[in-house]
Formats: structure tokens, C-alpha cells, sequence
């Protein structure tokens, strides 16, 4: 009798584990279990189940160590012996897959207690004591990584009777305002599998889920971004969330993922050229992009001048590029915002992973330190690049060495239900020496502190405390009477809280007040060598104070109307010290029209601005499948990019509104239709859009930016204007996934003046060095097998403008080049193809050595893009036009990644 | 800062090339605008100004000479110095005149179609004497046909100058080189062995410094020129002049901007090209744009000899030169049918006078 139970329960168990890899189904119902051994804790028994069965327990057993299990049973159903041994305790539990119980203590809120409700197996939120009538209920909690315990972003609940739903906050909180009664839920986030839940509202309180990852046991591959239909039914527009899941799904250059050159796959994202540090965002500069990481400002977003990311894909859960509509809650730059999180810690078990490829190597290693309450995160990347260099057939470069590395840290506490706290840290570093000649370094380095506060289900406070520099050095390695070192840094700290407050299903309340304080080091020249003469000389720093204030209101007006009402005020500083030239009005600013100089002592106000910045969107719902969505917004930004090259550059200065520099200020209106077709599997949409910016940096014809004492009498003042059409279609679910998108867009300047000498091409419009009217990109990935994927990406854009000689002359044995006016010619256009081919490793769920191999080629067919067109002498000593293609042939790589 | 113009082969990871001619010629409208390139100095001889249109077409230097132009310089004083057109575009002061140290000079220009242009008043600015010239062992990086980076060895050339004139510190140089050779082989019984000599001046070599940025006013270390050990310059004397000229702070722009525009590589560092603005206007529309510049120099020079002797051994060996003159080496019978192919060496291989622009006479400074 005894043996034949247990080999009852063998052979459920193993038919139990057969199907779990598989579908999970009808399992956990024929898991009968004995009592233990009297006076045994639930934790004990918990231990002996797990070992002898397949089920799995999520608990803490700070909650079960103190649960003795008195009851003797004999086989009987394992969730009804649960709820035996859990009937007077305040745990209550809920079943995943037929596979997974999820402990759940209702300590916490005593009052809100979530039990199953025997009978039609539906979870009973709150208290039929407190239900006293209530018609509507406030259900909050959070949604959870199962194998992390870390808060899940971005998650959507829905609830089918009422047709409408929610989505959980960065810290994976969500609140749900619904009529009391029955409900069933679906909760859905990008790269899990969705988990529909049957639920029994009462009155407010809480309730919790789990997700697990989709892994490649699933038959297809379902990736949603955000709520199935989100995009039209959510109130953002111009917005692009970008899971890291999906950018490692795409082909890499050399294999390095990295977030910035997907989001360059992006309608309205362009880059002037491949390997060019930065990129456009409808018509702006590449200075303003406001790129945050964790709320950390990085000012320069690359590695080895911009052919690869600085950010390091292991350490990355997604970024959100904000092209429009950009939420008050962000300031500081005009064009866009790209905000990246990074990833946090397994809190349950130690986790490792890297890769190996041919440039850099990356290993990141996970840390629980409070079991389920604080974690670690270290990671770090390091190049090899110099093989590169000596494969190369130019001399010069055979003599240059070229690394980088980055590194990132994060650490999180949960303190309660309530409190959670965390430290980011970052850290990045290039090296690039030019034949011995000169070596060029710059870091990044930053820090941020955050405190989410949880003040009651309706409100949620978020502080961040951020330090960021970027430095760079410039060093001169032979020894000549000229040889010197520049030294720049530029220095950004500063706090932001923001409030949100839910007071009701319609509205969603937020509030903020952001201060940074600008020191900013733009050079400082010293002799090197043991012949320099060259007199060492620093610039002044400059010093600036912000402040922002800001609320906004998303009111859904009823299930066809969202608007979304912010208004933000910037208030600026400029103060010494520091000592500033005076010009005479009437002639252009140069050094002859100095008139004198004015002292400004410490902390003394040299130039304010101040400004409203409205944002605004309305979400018009034209049925359940289209929506039109409409936007406008006004932005300021006193940190002003001083660089004349059409990408970022290890030389290039950052400059502050002074009283010659107003802050520039952009106004962007967009209107956008937005339709799903296919049951939200194919998602479309036409954003038009068109934009003014005010105060823009331009620089006269050969102006110095380097170290140059009167800055102002280089720079130039302009307008701008953008405009376009984007046309993004995209599948999201399936095995074949991915985007399509085509661009249409023209990015126009204006300098013009009373004074000849401060205009550009006579004061007439001319066209921006990156724009590119034409774009067109098409990204796709399909799954063969569980195992194996192809990535393939596409993109053609029109040739970027650049300025030609119209004629040549000579002066002394000299050949002259003489210029157009500013971008009036074009390169031909640019087009090119990448795959990528990727294998993982096995499929078990619970196995100990995960890996895969990517192989991918970038540039398949061997485009050879011009980058450039230039002129130098040919070996005659004419001067003749040269074409410059950079990558211009295919690159195979191979990555191998792994994780344990 | 050094802006080598290299960057933009950074990453042209090609093993052939990534670095195409492009024919620009259907691109571009081309577009002829007056050019001035005139140079005053102080010494007293027939200083030239060439007057031109600049040449539409980039395939091929066609730059019409501007003709029958009234062309004068005038000096502070009211003076006028009337230039004569010597041929097509080409005018010259009368001989034996010379600017003088500090006057202020502009240069008037009327063409045939009655269109006035001028430059700006230059001030010509004194020039010091050049301290020294002086070289040291060095190398430099040499790809070989094999493709392995090799040091070539030589003599690098070093120039100090400019003391005590606080308000010169500008300065451009131009240099020539003069070297005595013989051919490298002898036939047998060869009884006149010539000595040769020749004269060369770099092919585009743009020499400018200030000390502008220097804690003295001295410009020290200024490179000048390579010398390889590989070539047959060192082989018996080697001399060396230096022009120096003095420049003003706007004429030293100039050339800056020139140098800048040669030192592009296309990279997207690059700062984006744009017109040299030199200080020539026109009279009666000043937007209208004016190429060129009339330069307005003090002039000295310094000649420097090095025999072979004081060519130090080490570091790179002793000096080579003539590599392809290896005498044919004896045809072996026994070898069979693999006879040499070695064509014999060239005819100048023996005879020095064969080789393009040499003198057989020592030069007057010699």
C-alpha cells in the first residue's frame, strides 16, 4: 500500500516533469502529498515537496519559518493540503503553471487580505469587513521578474470585463482603479509569458504576480512591446521603447550589441555617417540629445569616436528614445531624450554571464546580498582593438594603439514594501594614440543615487541624486616646442523628485522640481617634453545653476479622449566668477572689437533665463484598432555642444548659456495616426511632424573651438527649422518580427545678421550636415527553430551634404581649393545590408551553462558607402577629389555569449 | 593641437584601398572668381604679382590670366609703385625695388572691364635672423613592398631662430637643397669620373609657426626636412638653405587655413571645409569674394653644409643610395638553363650626368 503510493507519486511526478518542459499542463492537481513528521516548519516541508516532486515555491522564509505543520493528511492534493497548513497563518499562495506556487504574506497589509476563494477558484482581493458598499476598488502591487524577484517596468494589466487596463510603474508598481465584482486579468509585459488571472474584487487591496521569462521552450516567439495595442491606445507618442531582448536580436557591427545603433534604426533617428559618434533626432544636433543612464547624463554616448556604443548591452534592461511629446518630467535638451535603465541583480542566486568577441570581452557577474531584497549588479567590457590597427595596411595606423572599457555597478535594497534605494555607477574610458604622434583620452564617469518612496497606493515619490563628468586629454607624445596637453572636464550634479499621485482612474497626477549645478572646465594647456615652450594657460570655468519645476496631468476624459497637459519652468544662472570681454555692438565680435573687460566675483550673477516649456498631447480614439494622437512641446537647453564636425569628437567642448549665448529652445508640433491591424499584430503609424528652433550654435568659417579665450567671437547665433513624415509598420508577434520604416525629412538652418560678416551663405536657408530626406530601414528577425534565429537589417538614406570646391587656384606652388557655399552638394546615398545568425545552447529550463554563438555579417554585399568626399594633392601635386569609404567591404564576426 | 589628418583612415579596414579618386566634374558648377597671389619682400629686386581667375574645372588647372590690368602698390605715404604686365597675368614691380620694414603697403588692381580691387594695408613686419640650423639622427616609418612597417633612417633637420624682435612672431619658411654626388659604379678602364650636382626644392612642403603660444619668443626645433639614408643626397656634401619670411598675424591666418585645407582626410572630424579668406577686396561691392593675397614679407636665409663624415653611422647604418644599381652579377655556366635575368643597370649608373637637372659645375656657393 505504502509502496504503491509511492510509486503512484513517482510516476505522477515524472509525468509531471515530462510535461512541464512542455506545456505545464494538468500537473500540480495530481500531486498528493503525506504530512510530515510533527512539528516540522513550513520551510522544512516546503524543502522535502520541492525535492520530491515537481514544484517549485516562491516564498520568503522569514514567512514560513515560523509556520509548524500540526495537520496529519495523507495523499491528499498538494494545494489543498497547502491551504490546510496555511488556513490560520497570514500567507496565502497562488499556482503558475500548474508548476510554480507563489507564497504570498498578507502581513503586510492586515487588513487587505487576498485569499482563493474555494469554490470557482477565483482570488478574492480585499475584505468583504471593509467592502461596506464600495462600488469601485483600488487594487495595487507589484508585478515581479519569478526568477529575479526585481519589479517589472512596463507591464500591462488588463481586465477583461471593463475593457480597460494599467501598466506598472519603473519600479514594476502598478495601481488598478475597478469596479468591485469579478475580473479576469491579463498581465502581459515584453520577453514573458503572459499570465491571466481570475480575480474576485472586493475592496481595495493588493495583489501580486509573478512573470516568467518566455523562454525557448515556446513553440513561437512572442515578443509584445508594452500593452498589445499600446500603440493606440497609449496616450505617448513619438516614443520607441527598446527592450534589450530586441536589440540582441539584431545584427551587430563586429558583433559589439549596442542600443545606440538600433535606435539609429529608428524612423526619425539618423546618424551623419558609419562610425560617427551621436545621432539625429528629427532635425537636431547631435548635443541635443539628452541620454540618460539610470538619470545620469552622459555626454558622450561612444567608443573609439563612435563605432561602438558606450553602454554596455549586458548591463541594459531597455531604453525609451523620446523623439516628441516629451513628458515634462524630462528637460535640458531640445531634440530628444534617450533614457536607458539599467538591469538589477538576481535576488535569489548568484548569476554570471559574459561573451567573448572579436573586439571587446564582457563579463557580468549578479550578487543577491539579502536574499529577495538586495542584490548587486558589476559588470564590465574591455577592447582588444588593437589587433585591429595591425591588420591595417596604413602605416600610420599601424603605429596607433586604440582600447576602451567600461564599467557599470548597481546596487538595490529593497527596504519594504514601501522604501527602496539604490546606487548606479558608471564608468567609461577610450584611448586612442595616433602614430606616437598624439594620444587622445576621454571618460565618462557618473553616479546616481535613488529613494522610491511608496507614500500609499496613490502616491509615489522618486528621488535621484546624480554626478556625471566627462573628461577628455589631448597629449602631444613627441617632443617638440609646440608639445602640450589639453585637459577639459565637464561637470554635472544635481537632484530630481518627481511625485506621482493617482487619484483616480481618470487622472494620473505627476510634479517635480529638478536643480544641477554646471562646472565646466573647458581647457587647460600645459608644456610636455623637455622642449616645450608653449605658455600654460587655462581657460575660465564656467558655473551655472538650473532649476526646474514641472506637473503635467495625464486626464482620460473617457476611453476615447486622453490628454496629456504639462508645463514645465526652466529658470538658469550663469555666475563667476569670471572675467568677460565686452564687444562693441556695431561690428562683428572679434578680438578688435574688444572694449573692455568686467570682473564678476564668485557666485555673482552674470546672465539669467528663465522660460515656460508647455507639453502638451491629446490622444483622439477613433476605435478600439486606430487612434490619432496630436503633440506639442517647447523645451530650453543651456548646455550647448561647440563642435563644427558633423559627429562628436574627443576634442569637442561643451559650453554653457552665457550672456552671448541664449539657451537654445525648441517647439516641435507632431500629429500622428495610429492603427493596429491583425489583432494588434501588426502595428502601423504616420507621424508628421515639424519643428523651430530658436538660438542655435553655428560657427563662422574656420572658426577655432579649441582653446580659444573668445569663444563668442567664433560662434554664430541661427535658426532652424525641421520637418517630416514617419512611416513605421512593425510586427511584433510571430516568428517572423521586426519593422519597417521610411522617413521622410529635411533639416534646414538660418544664420542671418545686420552684419555681413555673421552671416552663413548671405543669410539664406541652407541645409544641416545630417540632412538626409530620404531613409529607409527595414529590420527583421526570424525564428527557425527554438534554437536558431536569423537577424537581418536593411537601411538606404540619401546622401548627406557637404560642401564642394567650385573652382581651384594657386597661390605660390599651393593648389587652392575654393568652397561652395555651406552644404550645398550631396554624397551619394548610402545603403547597406547586415545578417546575423544566432544559435543558443539547450533548451532545459533549469539548465546550469547557458550559451549561444552569433555569427554575423555587417555590410553583406560589400557596399562601399562614401563617407566623405575630400581633396588633397594627387602625386602630380593637383589637387583631386577623393572619395572616402570607411567599412567599406563585409565584416564577419563571431560572439560567443554565456551565462551561469 | 595636431589634427594630422588621419583619422579618416582609422577604420578603412581594407586591405586594398578605401580611398578612391572621384570624379567631381559633373557634380559641381564650376565658378571663376578673381585670384591674387603677390608677394613683396625687402629685397631689393622685380617682385611678382599674378593675377588670374580661378580655374572652373577641377579635372584640370585652366586659370585665365587676367590681362591688360592697371595694377600698382601704394605705400603710406601716397606713393605709388606702378607694376608692369611682364607676361599674361603676370606683373612686376620695376627691379631693385624692396619694401622697407614697417611701411604699410596695399596693392590696387584695375582690370581692362574697369573693375577696381585692392587689399587690405599690409604693415610688413620685421624678420630675425636665424639662429641656427642643425640636424639629428631620426626615422621614420616606411612600408615596405612586402607590407612591413621598417624605420628608414636619416638626418632630420632642425631650425632655431627669432631673438629679440617681441613683435615678429610669425613666420613661414621655404627651403632648397643642393647635393654633390658621383654616379655609384665604374666601368673598367672608365678613366673620367664626373661629380655632379644638384638642386631640389620640396615638392609641397608648407612650413609655418608663431611663437605666439610660447613662453619666449623664439620659435626652437622647427622642423624642416628629412634626409633618408637611402637616397645618394649624403653621399659626399649636402647643403641645405632656409628662407624665412616674417608674416603678419592675417597672412599667418591665411596660411593656416591653407594648411588646414590640405590636412583634410574627409573624416567626419574634420572641420567642414570652407573659403580661405585672404585680404584681398573689391573695391566697390566688399561682399562680393576676392581669392588670394598680396603677402608683405621681410626676408632672410641661412645655407647649412654636411659632408659625409659628419653623417653619423649609427643609429640606421651607413648612408645607401642608388638602390637600383647593382652591377649584374657574373652569369655562372654551370646553372644551366636558369640564366639571370638581371637587366643591366641603367646607363646613369655610371655616368651621373645622365640624371635629369644636375650641373657638372659647383655651384657659386659651393
Amino acid at each position: 500500500m505504502h509502496s504503491a503510493a509511492l510509486f503512484r507519486l513517482f510516476l505522477t511526478g515524472s509525468l509531471i516533469l515530462r510535461t512541464a518542459i512542455f506545456s505545464f499542463s494538468q500537473s500540480l492537481d495530481d500531486v498528493t502529498v503525506n504530512s510530515p513528521a510533527a512539528n516540522t516548519t513550513l520551510t522544512e516541508w516546503i524543502g522535502q515537496l520541492e525535492t520530491n516532486n515537481a514544484v517549485r515555491f516562491f516564498y520568503r522564509p522569514e514567512w514560513t519559518d515560523s509556520v509548524f505543520i500540526n495537520d496529519s493528511f495523507r495523499e491528499l492534493q498538494l494545494t489543498e493540503a497547502l491551504s490546510r497548513v496555511v488556513r490560520d497563518t497570514k500567507i496565502s499562495f497562488n499556482t503558475y503553471q500548474n508548476y510554480y506556487i507563489v507564497l504570498i504574506s498578507t502581513k503586510a497589509v492586515v487588513s487587505n487580505r487576498t485569499n482563493v476563494d474555494p469554490d470557482n477558484r477565483r482570488m478574492i482581493i480585499g475584505d468583504s469587513l471593509l467592502a461596506d458598499g464600495q462600488t469601485t476598488a483600488t487594487v495595487s502591487g507589484y508585478i515581479r521578474d519569478g526568477s529575479t524577484g526585481q519589479g517589472v517596468a512596463g507591464v500591462t494589466i488588463f481586465s477583461q470585463e471593463i475593457g480597460q487596463g494599467t501598466s506598472t510603474n519603473v519600479n514594476g508598481y502598478y495601481t488598478f482603479s475597478l469596479p468591485v465584482g469579478d475580473h479576469d486579468w491579463e498581465v502581459k509585459s515584453v520577453g514573458y509569458e503572459t499570465e491571466t488571472r481570475k480575480l474576485r474584487v472586493i475592496s481595495d487591496g493588493s495583489f501580486s504576480v509573478d512573470l516568467f521569462e518566455e523562454t525557448a521552450r515556446l513553440e513561437e516567439i512572442t515578443i509584445t512591446e508594452q500593452a498589445a495595442d499600446n500603440n493606440v491606445s497609449g496616450a505617448q507618442m513619438s516614443a520607441n521603447r527598446m527592450d534589450i531582448q530586441r536589440v540582441q536580436k539584431m545584427p551587430a557591427f563586429l558583433g559589439e550589441v549596442d542600443i545606440i545603433n538600433a535606435i539609429e534604426m529608428l524612423p526619425g533617428v539618423s546618424v551623419a555617417g558609419e562610425g560617427a559618434a551621436g545621432f539625429n533626432v528629427r532635425g537636431g544636433d547631435v548635443g541635443q540629445n539628452l541620454i540618460l543612464l539610470d538619470g545620469i547624463p552622459i555626454y558622450n554616448p561612444s567608443h573609439l569616436f563612435g563605432f561602438f556604443s558606450a553602454f554596455n548591452a549586458d548591463l541594459i534592461r531597455d531604453a525609451t528614445l523620446y523623439k516628441g511629446g516629451i513628458p515634462a518630467r524630462y528637460g535640458g535638451r531640445i531634440a530628444s531624450v534617450l533614457d536607458i535603465t539599467t538591469r538589477e541583480g538576481n535576488l535569489r542566486k548568484l548569476r554570471v554571464s559574459g561573451g567573448i568577441g572579436v573586439v571587446a570581452s564582457r563579463l557580468t557577474a549578479e550578487i543577491p546580498i539579502v536574499k529577495e531584497k538586495s542584490s548587486l549588479i558589476i559588470g564590465g567590457r574591455a577592447s582588444y582593438s588593437d589587433w585591429i590597427l595591425n591588420r591595417l595596411q596604413d602605416i600610420t595606423l599601424r603605429q596607433s594603439e586604440a582600447s576602451f572599457y567600461d564599467a557599470n555597478l548597481k546596487w538595490n535594497y529593497r527596504l519594504n514594501e514601501a522604501h527602496k534605494i539604490g546606487v548606479t555607477g558608471y564608468l567609461s574610458n577610450d584611448e586612442f594614440n595616433l602614430a606616437n604622434d598624439a594620444a587622445y583620452q576621454y571618460q565618462n564617469a557618473g553616479g546616481a543615487f535613488h529613494w522610491d518612496y511608496l507614500i500609499s497606493p496613490k502616491w509615489l515619490s522618486a528621488l535621484r541624486i546624480t554626478q556625471s563628468r566627462y573628461s577628455y586629454q589631448i597629449t602631444d607624445l613627441q617632443d617638440s616646442i609646440s608639445a602640450s596637453e589639453i585637459d577639459a572636464w565637464f561637470d554635472q550634479s544635481g537632484g530630481h523628485w518627481n511625485l506621482n499621485f493617482f487619484p483616480n482612474e481618470e487622472h494620473e497626477i505627476s510634479g517635480g522640481l529638478e536643480v544641477s549645478r554646471f562646472q565646466f572646465s573647458p581647457g587647460d594647456l600645459q608644456p610636455t617634453g623637455d622642449f616645450s615652450l608653449i605658455v600654460p594657460r587655462q581657460l575660465q570655468e564656467e558655473q551655472a545653476w538650473e532649476f526646474s519645476g514641472y506637473i503635467s496631468d495625464v486626464y482620460q476624459i473617457n476611453p476615447f479622449l486622453t490628454l496629456t497637459a504639462g508645463l514645465r519652468y526652466n529658470y538658469y544662472r550663469y555666475v563667476g566668477p569670471r572675467e568677460v570681454f565686452n564687444y562693441a555692438d556695431d561690428r562683428p565680435r572679434s578680438p578688435g572689437s574688444i572694449t573692455g573687460t568686467t570682473e564678476y566675483a564668485e557666485g555673482e550673477t552674470i546672465a539669467t533665463y528663465q522660460g515656460w516649456e508647455p507639453r502638451m498631447a491629446l490622444r483622439i480614439g477613433l476605435n478600439a484598432r486606430s487612434s490619432i494622437k496630436v503633440s506639442y512641446n517647447r523645451l530650453r537647453q543651456n548646455t550647448h555642444l561647440i563642435s563644427n564636425t558633423a559627429s562628436i569628437t574627443p576634442t569637442d567642448i561643451w559650453k554653457l548659456s552665457d550672456q552671448f549665448l541664449p539657451p537654445q529652445i525648441g517647439d516641435q508640433y507632431a500629429i500622428g495616426f495610429f492603427r493596429n491591424v491583425f489583432n494588434n499584430a501588426i502595428e502601423a503609424s504616420v507621424e508628421v511632424y515639424y519643428k523651430d528652433i530658436l538660438n542655435l550654435v553655428e560657427y563662422r568659417d574656420g572658426a577655432t573651438l579649441l582653446m580659444n579665450e573668445q569663444l563668442e567671437a567664433d560662434l554664430l547665433s541661427g535658426t532652424g527649422r525641421a520637418y517630416g513624415a514617419e512611416l513605421l509598420v512593425s510586427k511584433n508577434i510571430g516568428r517572423l518580427t521586426g519593422w519597417l520604416a521610411y522617413t521622410y525629412a529635411r533639416t534646414l538652418r538660418r544664420v542671418d545678421s545686420n552684419l555681413t560678416e555673421n552671416r552663413v551663405n548671405r543669410g539664406e536657408w541652407y541645409p544641416s550636415y545630417f540632412d538626409k530626406p530620404h531613409d529607409f530601414t527595414v529590420v527583421g528577425n526570424y525564428q527557425f527553430t527554438r534554437r536558431v534565429r536569423l537577424g537581418v537589417n536593411f537601411t538606404f538614406s540619401s546622401g548627406r551634404p557637404i560642401t564642394l570646391p567650385e573652382s581651384t587656384y594657386r597661390i605660390g606652388r599651393f593648389d587652392i581649393a575654393d568652397y561652395s557655399d555651406r552644404n550645398e552638394y550631396r554624397i551619394p546615398p548610402y545603403h547597406r545590408l547586415d545578417i546575423s545568425f544566432s544559435v543558443d545552447g539547450n533548451l532545459k529550463k533549469n539548465k546550469k551553462w547557458d550559451s549561444s554563438w552569433t555569427f554575423a555579417i555587417y555590410n553583406l554585399y560589400g557596399r562601399n558607402n562614401p563617407y566623405s568626399i575630400f581633396f588633397q594633392d594627387d602625386r602630380a601635386g593637383r589637387l583631386s577629389a577623393y572619395r572616402l569609404a570607411i567599412l567599406g567591404r563585409p565584416f564577419p564576426s563571431i560572439t560567443y555569449n554565456f551565462k551561469f | 593641437m595636431k589634427r594630422e589628418g588621419l583619422y579618416a583612415i582609422l577604420f578603412c579596414l581594407l586591405l586594398t584601398t578605401c580611398i578612391d579618386p572621384f570624379d567631381i566634374g559633373d557634380v559641381v558648377e564650376g565658378n571663376s572668381r578673381l585670384v591674387v597671389d603677390g608677394l613683396l619682400t625687402d629685397e631689393p629686386k622685380a617682385h611678382e604679382v599674378r593675377i588670374s581667375y580661378s580655374s572652373p574645372s577641377l579635372n584640370t588647372f585652366d586659370a585665365e590670366p587676367v590681362t591688360n590690368a592697371e595694377v600698382f602698390i601704394e605705400v603710406e605715404n601716397g606713393n605709388q609703385v606702378q607694376l608692369s604686365e611682364e607676361r599674361e597675368g603676370v606683373y612686376l614691380t620695376p627691379p631693385n625695388f624692396a619694401g622697407t620694414v614697417g611701411a604699410t603697403y596695399t596693392l590696387r588692381i584695375r582690370t581692362a572691364e574697369n573693375i577696381s580691387y585692392r587689399s587690405l594695408p599690409e604693415t610688413m613686419p620685421a624678420v630675425a635672423e636665424i639662429d641656427s640650423i642643425y640636424f639629428e639622427p631620426d626615422s621614420r616609418a616606411s612600408l615596405t613592398s612586402i607590407g612591413t612597417v621598417i624605420d628608414e633612417w636619416g638626418l632630420r633637420f632642425y631650425l632655431n631662430t627669432g631673438t629679440g624682435l617681441p613683435e615678429s612672431n610669425f613666420y613661414r619658411w621655404e627651403w632648397e637643397e643642393t647635393y654633390e654626388f658621383i654616379a655609384p659604379l665604374q666601368r673598367e678602364m672608365q678613366l673620367d669620373i664626373p661629380v655632379c650636382y644638384q638642386t631640389s626644392r620640396p615638392f609641397r612642403a608648407l612650413l609655418i609657426s608663431s611663437s605666439q603660444d610660447f613662453t619666449q619668443d623664439r620659435i626652437e626645433r622647427q622642423p624642416i626636412n628629412f634626409v633618408s639614408k637611402a637616397t645618394y643626397k649624403l653621399q659626399r656634401r649636402y647643403s641645405l638653405l632656409v628662407t624665412q619670411y616674417s608674416l603678419t598675424e592675417r597672412a599667418f591666418n591665411f596660411w593656416s587655413d591653407i594648411e588646414e585645407q590640405r590636412n583634410t582626410d574627409g573624416s567626419l572630424f574634420d572641420p567642414p571645409p570652407s573659403r580661405i579668406i585672404g585680404n584681398m577686396v573689391q573695391e566697390d561691392d566688399l561682399d562680393e569674394t576676392v581669392l588670394g593675397y598680396f603677402q608683405v614679407s621681410a626676408v632672410t636665409q641661412k645655407r647649412v653644409f654636411i659632408d659625409r663624415t659628419e653623417v653619423p653611422i649609427e643609429p640606421g647604418g651607413p648612408v645607401r643610395g642608388f638602390s637600383s644599381c647593382v652591377e649584374p652579377i657574373e652569369e655562372l655556366p654551370t646553372t644551366g638553363g636558369e640564366a639571370a635575368e638581371d637587366a643591366p643597370p641603367p646607363e646613369f649608373c655610371y655616368d651621373c650626368r645622365l640624371i635629369p637637372g644636375i650641373t657638372t659645375e659647383p655651384p657659386s656657393f659651393w
